[in-house]
């Protein structure tokens, strides 16, 4: 039963990343482009838990621990990058 | 307990569905931003219980890093969509014609009434017209050049 759940769980959220890669496809300004591949990371983090429940594997959930982090410090990075051109300069945020 | 671990896996997908068809379907920035941040979280959060129960039926791990995961996420997740949103409006992108209250240009204008101050009679805070879409901002007033120090901090 599990198998055939983690499976069908699988398949839709490869549905919700190919939705995620269309907006960021056609998105019509930068920050929608940013909202997408960040949802597309978030949904990354999804699959690798539920392929470590199918894989009976505690040792995926570490990868989604830290895709998790990397996935806010790209964002975090690139809304600084739009607003002030740069990523390191000084300000709080 | 496999009854479990599937009813939070497909409540996870369901939230995870919603968010990529608000992705996909909303009309500006602001909105599409609301639809993802929230249930997306929230469907991982399905996912990573579902994966905490599983390893500590299976005894392969005490769940600490699947915690730790929906502790990051929890805490990750608004920030980020915080700081996109703040992008967003600072680089002049009008909300959807639609939109009927921008509270945030009525701050910068001063005229939104402050709930912590008695409104004075002598000028009565004009009511919302829900009816008509509002005027669209064309460009924020200060998309093209820095913002002062104090406008940083807000």
């Amino acid at each position: 039963m599990i198998d055939a759940v983690t499976l069908f769980v699988l398949f839709g959220i490869a549905v919700c990343i190919a939705l995620s890669a269309y907006r960021a496809l056609i998105g019509p300004t930068i920050p929608d482009r940013v909202i997408a591949l960040d949802n597309i990371t978030t949904n990354i983090v999804a699959a690798i838990v539920v392929f470590a429940i199918r894989a009976e594997q505690a040792m995926y959930i570490d990868a989604a621990l830290v895709i998790t982090l990397l996935s806010f410090l790209t964002t975090v990075s690139l809304a600084k990058y739009l607003l002030r051109g740069t990523v390191i300069d000084g300000t709080a945020y | 307990m496999e009854l479990l671990i599937s009813g939070f896996l497909l409540a996870g997908l369901f939230f995870l569905l919603t968010g990529a068809l608000g992705l996909l379907r909303l009309k500006d920035v602001y909105s599409r931003m609301h639809a993802t941040t929230k249930s997306t979280t929230l469907g991982v959060a399905g996912m990573v219980l579902a994966a905490l129960f599983s390893m500590r039926a299976l005894g392969l791990s005490s769940g600490l890093k699947e915690t730790l995961t929906l502790v990051f996420l929890f805490l990750t997740a608004p920030v980020g969509a915080h700081m996109i949103a703040r992008t967003a409006y600072r680089s002049g992108i009008p909300l959807w014609k639609g939109g009927v209250i921008d509270e945030m240009k009525a701050w910068q204008d001063g005229t939104l009434d402050d709930p912590n101050q008695p409104a004075s009679p002598a000028d009565p805070v004009s009511p919302v017209d829900i009816d008509g879409p509002q005027e669209v901002p064309a460009q924020s007033p200060d998309s093209d050049q820095m913002p002062s120090e104090e406008e940083v901090y807000l």
